[in-house]
C-alpha cells in the first residue's frame, strides 16, 4: 500500500487501532497513541500489499485484532529507543534466545556468534552507513515476538550453512579429491546410476501426488529432522495424529514408488529392491558427509 | 527389503533431493514475519492454506520454516545437562535412609497405639455409647477447667484450641460423614491421649497437637469404632480442619482442570505451577511465566486452557503447552474462570464482579 493511502487506511480503521492501542497500553502506559497508530497502519498497509487480493474491511479489521499489540508496542519502544523496554527485551529473550541457537548448533561459539550478531542487527549496529535501522522494524506483530526472533534468527543460521556450503564446493582441489577418493570404493556397478534416476524419478512423481499438507509433513519428519512432537505444534495435530499420518504417507509412497517403477521402467521385483539398496547407499554418504555437523 | 528399510531408503533419497534442489530463496518464498505467523498459527486459514502449498514444494522454505520450529520449541529445558554421575551413590544412599527411617517411624507408630483386641473392643463399646448420648451442643461447649478427664471431654479439648473452628460447624448430617471417616483413625489415638490425661499432663494445645499428629500416622488397621458418633461430630469436624491446617506449606495445587472428553488434565497451584497430564500418563510442568498464586481454570476443548489466579492473572494456552499471558480486566485477586472457547471466557474477581471477554482476553468488559 502506497503511504499516501495510509491516512485513509487510519481514518477507516480507527476503532480498531484505537482498541489495539488501548491493548498497548495497558502494558505500556508511555506509549504515545500517534506513534502508535502510524506504526501500525504502515505495518497494515505493508501486509495487505503482499495479499494476492485486495483485503476487505473486515478481513483488516481481524488482522489487527490477531495483531500480538503488546509485543509490537514494545519492538516501537526499543526502536525509539526506550530504555525500559530494552531491559525488558533483553530479560524476556536474551537469554531464551542462546538457548535457542544452541538448539540449532551443537557449537557453542557458532551459537553465540549468531544469537550476539542478531542483538547487534536488533540494536541497529549491522549497518556502519547512515542512520541506525533495528532489525525491529521488520517486526510487524503478527506472531509473538519470541517467535518471531526464533525465526530470524533460524533464517541466520540457514545463511551461515549455505556459507559453509559454499566454502566447501569452493575448496581446495586436493579436498574435493580427498572426498571423491574416500567416496570411491570400487570398480563403479553400470546398473547403479539409471536405477538411482529410475527410483528418483519414481519417488518425486509420486510425492507430487501427495497433498501440500502430507508434503510439508514428510519434509519436516525426513528432511528437516524434526520430531512428531514439534511437527504436531507446528501442524496444530495431535502427535499421535502426526504419527499415523506419517505412517499413512508413507505406505502411499512405498506403494507408489512401486508402482511407477514396475509401470513406467518394467522393474521387476528384485530390480525395486536393489532400487531401494542403491537409494540407501547413495544418499546416506551424500547426508553423511554433508550433514556431518549435525 | 523390509518397510522399514524401504522407509528409510525413501528418506535417505528426498534428502538427497533436497540438498540438491537449489536452497536459496526465491520472489514468492516467505519472510520471516509469514513464518513466524505460521508456526504462531496466527495465519488465517486462507493463508496458512497458499502457504503450505508453497512449502510443500520449496526446499528453502522447507528449510526455514523446520529450522525455526526447531529454534523456537527449544526450551531450556531442551539443553541436554551434563548428568553428574557422581551423584548417584550419593542419592542412593539418602533415598535408602530415608525410606528406612520412615519404616521404622511407621513401624514405631503402629507399636504405640496397638492395644489388646479386647481392650479395644472395649474402649470401642464405651466410646460407641457416649456418643449414642451425647448431643451436639454439649460438645461443643468447652470442658470445666476442674472438672475430671474423660474420654468425650479428652476429645473436645484436643480440639479445643482454636476454638474458632467449632463454630464453624457443619450440619450435623455432614459431622457424621465425617465422623464416619475420620474417628475410625481416631480410635487409636484415643487411647494414647486417656492415658496421657490420666497422668495428669492437662489437656493443652500443644499435646493435642501432638495426638493429632499421632492419630494422622495411626494405622488402618486401627479398630474402627464406627457409626455416626453425635458427640464426638465436632470433633471430626474439627479433626478435619486441624489436618487442613496442617497440610505442607509445599502443597501447590489449587485446581485441577479437565478438558470435555477427560483426556487431557492440568493442575495450577502456588507460585504460578501448571502441571499437564495426557495420554504420557505422567504430570509434567508447564511454565506459566508468572509466579502470581494460581487459583482456578477451565479447558473448553481439547487444547485450549484458560487460567486465572492472583493479582488478575488471566493466562491462556491452545496448544495444550505454551501458555501466554492475556491482558488482566482487574488487578486483585480472580477467583473463577468459565471459557467456552479459546476466544470467549468470563472471569470472577475477589470482589465478586465478573468479567467477559470474546477476543482471547485481549479486552474485558465487567457483566
Amino acid at each position: 500500500m502506497a503511504n499516501d493511502q495510509l491516512p485513509a487506511l487510519r481514518q477507516k480503521h480507527s476503532a480498531s487501532i484505537a482498541a489495539a492501542f488501548q491493548r498497548a497500553r495497558s502494558v505500556f502506559p508511555e506509549i504515545d497513541e500517534g506513534a502508535f497508530a502510524e506504526a501500525l497502519a504502515s505495518s497494515v498497509g505493508g501486509w495487505t500489499a503482499k495479499l494476492p487480493a485486495s483485503a476487505s474491511g473486515l478481513e483488516i479489521a481481524d488482522h489487527i485484532r490477531s495483531l500480538h499489540v503488546e509485543d509490537f508496542a514494545l519492538a516501537l519502544l526499543c526502536r525509539r529507543g526506550d530504555s525500559r523496554a530494552w531491559e525488558k527485551l533483553i530479560d524476556e529473550h536474551r537469554s531464551a534466545l542462546y538457548v535457542s541457537a544452541r538448539a540449532l548448533t551443537r557449537d557453542e561459539a557458532v551459537a553465540r556468534e549468531l544469537a550476539d550478531g542478531l542483538w547487534a542487527e536488533l540494536y541497529g549496529l549491522g549497518d556502519t552507513a547512515g542512520p541506525r535501522r533495528s532489525l525491529l522494524e521488520y517486526f510487524h506483530g503478527r506472531s509473538s515476538l519470541k517467535t518471531w526472533l526464533r525465526a530470524v534468527l533460524a533464517q541466520r543460521f540457514i545463511d551461515y550453512r549455505r556459507s559453509l556450503a559454499r566454502d566447501k564446493r569452493f575448496g581446495t582441489a586436493t579436498e574435493n579429491e580427498a572426498e571423491v577418493a574416500a567416496a570411491d570404493d570400487g570398480p563403479p556397478d553400470p546398473t547403479r546410476v539409471p536405477y538411482l534416476q529410475a527410483f528418483n524419478q519414481a519417488l518425486s512423481a509420486s510425492i507430487a501426488q501427495l497433498d501440500a499438507r502430507e508434503r510439508v509433513r514428510l519434509n519436516l519428519y525426513y528432511v528437516q529432522d524434526l520430531t512428531l512432537k514439534e511437527i504436531g505444534r507446528l501442524m496444530n495435530e495431535y502427535e499421535s495424529s502426526v504419527s499415523r499420518r506419517l505412517l499413512r504417507s508413507r505406505k502411499r509412497l512405498r506403494a507408489s514408488v512401486e508402482q511407477a517403477l514396475r509401470r513406467d521402467h518394467n522393474f521387476d521385483g528384485e530390480q525395486i529392491r536393489l532400487c531401494y539398496a542403491y537409494a540407501m547407499e547413495s544418499w546416506s554418504a551424500d547426508i553423511g558427509r554433508l550433514f556431518a555437523e549435525k | 527389503m523390509k518397510p522399514e528399510g524401504q522407509d528409510r531408503a525413501i528418506a535417505a533419497a528426498m534428502k538427497g533431493q533436497y540438498r540438491a534442489a537449489s536452497a536459496s530463496p526465491g520472489p514468492d518464498c516467505a519472510d520471516v514475519e509469514t513464518v513466524a505467523a505460521f508456526l504462531d498459527r496466527t495465519l488465517s486459514s486462507n493463508e496458512r492454506t497458499r502457504w503450505e502449498a508453497h512449502i510443500a514444494g520449496c526446499p528453502y522454505c522447507t528449510s526455514l520454516l523446520g529450522t525455526a520450529a526447531r529454534a523456537a520449541h527449544a526450551a531450556p529445558r531442551d539443553v541436554p545437562a551434563r548428568t553428574r554421575w557422581w551423584l548417584l551413590p550419593a542419592l542412593s544412599s539418602i533415598v535408602a535412609a530415608t525410606t528406612t527411617a520412615l519404616f521404622l517411624y511407621v513401624r514405631a507408630m503402629n507399636n504405640r497405639v496397638a492395644a489388646t483386641p479386647v481392650e479395644l473392643a472395649e474402649k470401642s463399646a464405651d466410646l460407641a455409647y457416649r456418643a449414642s448420648e451425647a448431643k451436639p451442643e454439649e460438645a461443643a461447649r468447652p470442658p470445666a477447667k476442674e472438672a475430671a478427664p474423660t474420654e468425650a471431654r479428652d476429645q473436645l479439648e484436643r480440639y479445643s484450641e482454636p476454638r474458632e473452628v467449632l463454630k464453624k460447624a457443619k450440619p450435623e448430617r455432614e459431622y457424621r460423614e465425617l465422623a464416619k471417616s475420620d474417628v475410625q483413625s481416631e480410635t487409636a489415638g484415643s487411647e494414647v491421649r486417656n492415658e496421657s490425661a490420666s497422668v495428669g499432663a492437662g489437656a493443652n494445645a500443644p499435646r493435642a497437637q501432638s495426638d493429632s499428629d499421632m492419630v494422622a500416622a495411626a494405622p488402618a488397621s486401627a479398630p474402627a469404632i464406627g457409626g455416626a458418633i453425635g458427640g464426638v461430630a465436632n470433633v471430626a469436624e474439627s479433626q478435619d480442619e486441624k489436618r487442613a491446617s496442617r497440610v505442607p506449606a509445599s502443597l501447590r495445587w489449587a485446581a485441577e482442570i479437565t478438558t470435555p472428553d477427560g483426556a487431557v488434565r492440568w493442575r495450577v497451584g502456588k507460585g504460578g505451577a501448571i502441571e499437564h497430564f495426557s495420554a504420557g500418563n505422567v504430570w509434567a510442568a508447564q511454565s506459566s511465566g508468572v509466579r502470581s498464586d494460581l487459583s482456578a481454570g477451565s479447558a473448553p476443548s481439547a487444547g485450549v486452557c484458560w487460567v486465572v489466579g492472583r493479582h488478575g492473572i488471566v493466562l491462556r494456552t491452545t496448544d495444550d503447552e505454551h501458555w501466554e499471558k492475556r491482558a488482566s480486566p482487574v488487578t486483585i485477586d480472580l477467583t473463577a474462570v468459565s471459557a467456552e472457547s479459546s476466544e470467549a471466557a468470563t472471569v470472577t474477581a475477589a470482589d465478586g464482579h465478573r468479567y467477559a471477554t470474546t477476543d482471547g482476553g485481549a479486552s474485558w468488559h465487567q457483566l
